[in-house]
């Protein structure tokens, strides 16, 4: 490495980034046994590495200018008061993660904003197509054209004008965790070829609970190793591309976590399940990894409840719903628009992350 | 002995001509000297009063400070917001400097950064006017706010490591800069780091830049970190800070963020003159809703802030005095908000519609201090009762208070 690293810094300006990566993590003591020069010379070759990969600097007043200017960067999810409190829908370049027990419409939720994405943009979608990516076998083409029949009648009075729709979305059936960290690797050139604009991955918990069932110490924190990774790499396509993702996660039952169960005189149990209570699945690591979190619950029986339980532009919110023909139907007057910041017994769910009343199940 | 000293005090002062990278050998100062600095420092404002008094001030200048926290409990809404206090002109006690935003999660979203500036800028101009004092503050306005934070995505640690080492580069041709954010330090730490030797060393050397930066420029850092859960034999698991023991070395002070119930806590975990405290703080929504009226002037709308809790409802709003002097009037609001989440007989949560009219008196107090610019002070106005009417429940009394900020967000001085 001495003296070719040397050579190659300094006289040639490209730079390969392992070549970076050496040098930046190295510090000057060691730089300068390596080189084998001067202190000086170091320093040159460790500014000229720093220049070389550094991110371009943006005033925020320009980021939000530019913004501005490409039309928006939030995709409309449709539902009218989830839109609003979150600035206008999805952000671009972030993670959402939607969470729910079972049968709550999660997948419903995906395949409504895949259809929403393949809308022009006239009709408030994005013109662009969706990459489903599948873990659980629960994608349903039939529904996908059901929901965007019913949903948009007007735009899809014909069978081929339905067509379309199937042919925006691509479906990736993923078995293997591994088999799905290389398709996010090598995801790029089919984003960019098929013009995708949106990435739904449905579910990230299924195979990771299936693989790493023994939650021994190794195992997990490998797991959490996976999940770190699979988050960078989804980060990294929503940034690059200026795309929304949407991640499905289920949820589990926590058993005996005191400060869940102490309450004050006043202030009534909600939680009457004795000492668990059901949370988002895959731990507080992987919360830390996305940026925005939508819970859905369910209510009663046939209603169900979406809250916004980790947003960077919204308070909590919460507003019912309920799934028909055509998707995902939000009831106009349980709206809870802004004053749904009820801390009340929500924050210590929202804490390790929210706990759903089992009573629908 | 003199010979050498002198030698000494030459090869010091070469080394410094030579080198501006490095900095010359400090000298020892005394204790007195560093006090004055200290105090003629002023803090970045958090606009949470109680923990800008659990800092002593606000966010320290010189110093590391880290806030750590579990998800979704707002430690990105803690750096927008001081990405913008920064910046609040020093006739209101701010510092009036520019900032640097390093992103490593990509959370930062502009538009509401957009957002908190708007508030901010209002609620400083709304002060403004019983106060005159224009001139600082025309340039104080929200397109300048945001034009004067400089923002960094970074996309892995190795551009994390290249953008500290230039930051000094940057620093140089923008003078100004009082705050550099990194949020948040942790997050390409976590992920593809087999060699934990390498990791903790990186984190040093990180450490070392961010001491080195906040002391020679004289500008706040401010980090945020993530939570882990630790297992421990025979004990049950809990949340820590990430990035292991040693990290807790780096910063300064340090504040954890975390749930308690349905309030958020900030805890001062440590810190190097003020005690282990813990406070309540709220991250609130600022939307324009209040009606108010006052003697002399005109229906205005203007922002606040609900929040809702079992017990209490806060009502926060920025109020214009109607005159200078001290003084006592009548005011009238009427909060317009229309939703109120409420418990219903299944215990689970729904939000209804609600009304709520408040009359109050509005007092104002004379500042402690006679300087006549930036003194800072609040007024507290405690009313009993509000009524409320909810389809599902009875209408009901139950005793709030109102929060009258009438100049300025306060903050203790650390000696005060």
């Amino acid at each position: 490495m001495r003296l070719s690293s040397f050579f190659y810094i300094h006289n040639v300006n490209k730079l390969s980034s392992s070549m970076i990566k050496d040098v930046i993590s190295k510090s000057e003591l060691e730089l300068l046994k390596y080189l084998g020069t001067g202190i000086y010379t170091v320093r040159d070759v460790v500014q000229k590495c720093c220049e070389a990969c550094i991110p371009e600097c943006i005033t925020s007043f320009e980021l939000l200018e530019k913004r501005k200017q490409r039309g928006g960067s939030f995709f409309p999810t449709s539902l009218k008061d989830l839109d609003q409190v979150l600035h206008g829908g999805l952000p671009f370049g972030t993670i959402t993660e939607v969470a729910g027990p079972s049968g709550c419409g999660k997948t419903q939720f995906c395949v409504m904003l895949s259809v929403q994405a393949t809308l022009p943009t006239t009709e408030g979608g994005m013109g662009g197509a969706v990459l489903y990516i599948d873990t659980e076998s629960a994608f349903s083409p039939e529904r996908l054209m059901e929901v965007a029949k019913e949903k948009h009648p007007h735009l899809f009075m014909s069978q081929e004008s339905l067509v379309t729709v199937g042919q925006r979305v691509l479906v990736d059936v993923q078995q293997t965790c591994a088999g799905l960290i290389k398709r996010l690797e090598n995801l790029e050139e089919e984003i960019i070829s098929h013009k995708v604009k949106l990435i739904v991955v449905d579910s990230i918990a299924s195979l990771v609970r299936k693989e790493y069932t023994n939650c021994g110490g190794n195992r997990l924190a490998e797991r959490t190793n996976f999940l770190s990774r699979q988050a960078a790499l989804l980060k990294n396509l929503a940034e690059v591309f200026n795309i929304p993702v949407v991640v499905t996660n289920q949820i589990t039952t926590r058993i005996g976590h005191k400060k869940t169960i102490e309450f004050e005189e006043d202030n009534p149990p909600e939680l009457t399940s004795d000492s668990g209570y059901v949370t988002a699945a895959l731990g507080n690591t992987w919360s830390h990894n996305i940026n925005t979190r939508l819970i859905l619950q369910y209510l009663d029986g046939h209603v169900r409840q979406v809250m916004v339980a980790k947003s960077p532009v919204s308070p909590f919110t919460s507003f019912n719903y309920v799934i028909e023909n055509k998707g995902i139907v939000q009831l106009e007057q349980t709206g809870g628009h802004y004053a749904g910041t009820d801390p009340g017994s929500q924050n210590i769910r929202v804490r390790s992350s929210l706990p759903i009343s089992l009573a629908g199940t | 002995m003199e010979d050498s000293l002198e030698i000494l005090k030459l090869v010091s002062g070469v080394d410094q001509g030579e080198d501006k990278c490095r900095i010359s050998a400090p000298k020892a100062v005394l204790a007195l000297d560093m006090l004055y600095k200290e105090q003629s420092l002023p803090g970045i404002v958090t606009f949470s009063e109680k923990i800008d008094s659990m800092l002593g001030g606000g966010i320290p200048l010189c110093k590391i400070t880290e806030f750590c926290g579990a998800p979704g409990i707002g430690k990105t809404q803690m750096c927008m917001q001081l990405a913008v206090d920064a910046q609040i002109p020093e006739c209101f006690g701010g510092v009036a400097g520019e900032v640097i935003y390093i992103d490593t999660e990509g959370s930062f979203i502009v538009e509401r950064l957009e957002d908190i500036a708007v508030a901010t800028v209002q609620h400083c101009k709304e002060m403004a006017d019983m106060e005159e004092e224009n001139e600082e503050l025309s340039a104080f306005t929200t397109e300048n706010v945001l034009s004067h934070i400089h923002y960094y995505r970074c996309q892995d640690y190795i551009e994390l490591l290249a953008t500290i080492n230039l930051i000094p580069d940057f620093i140089k041709k923008r003078p100004k800069v009082k705050l550099i954010i990194v949020d948040s330090i942790a997050f390409h730490f976590r992920h593809d780091f087999d060699d934990l030797s390498l990791r903790t060393r990186i984190l040093t050397m990180m450490a070392q830049s961010f001491i080195r930066l906040a002391t020679e420029h004289k500008l706040a850092v401010v980090l945020t970190n993530q939570m882990t859960t630790r297992f421990a034999h025979g004990e049950e698991s809990r949340l820590v800070p990430a990035l292991g023991e040693s990290w807790g070395h780096a910063s300064t002070i340090r504040v954890i963020l975390y749930w308690e119930k349905e309030q958020r806590y900030a805890w001062l975990y440590k810190s190097p003159n003020k005690q282990e405290t813990t406070v309540p703080y709220q991250v609130t929504v600022r939307s324009k809703y209040v009606m108010y009226k006052s003697p002399n002037k005109q229906e205005t709308t203007v922002p606040y802030q609900v929040t809702v809790r079992s017990k209490y409802m806060y009502v926060m709003y920025t109020c214009k005095s109607p005159n200078n002097q001290e003084t006592t009037v009548l005011y009238h609001v009427i909060v317009m908000s229309k939703y109120v989440t409420c418990k219903s007989p299944n215990k689970q949560e729904t939000t209804v519609p609600y009304h709520v009219l408040v009359m109050s008196k509005y007092v104002m107090y004379k500042s402690p201090n006679k300087q006549k610019t930036t003194v800072p002070y609040q007024v507290t106005v405690m009313s009993k009762y509000v009524m409320y009417k909810s389809p599902n429940k009875q209408e009901t009394t139950v005793p709030y208070h109102v929060l009258v900020m009438s100049k300025f967000v306060m903050y203790k001085s650390p000696n005060k």
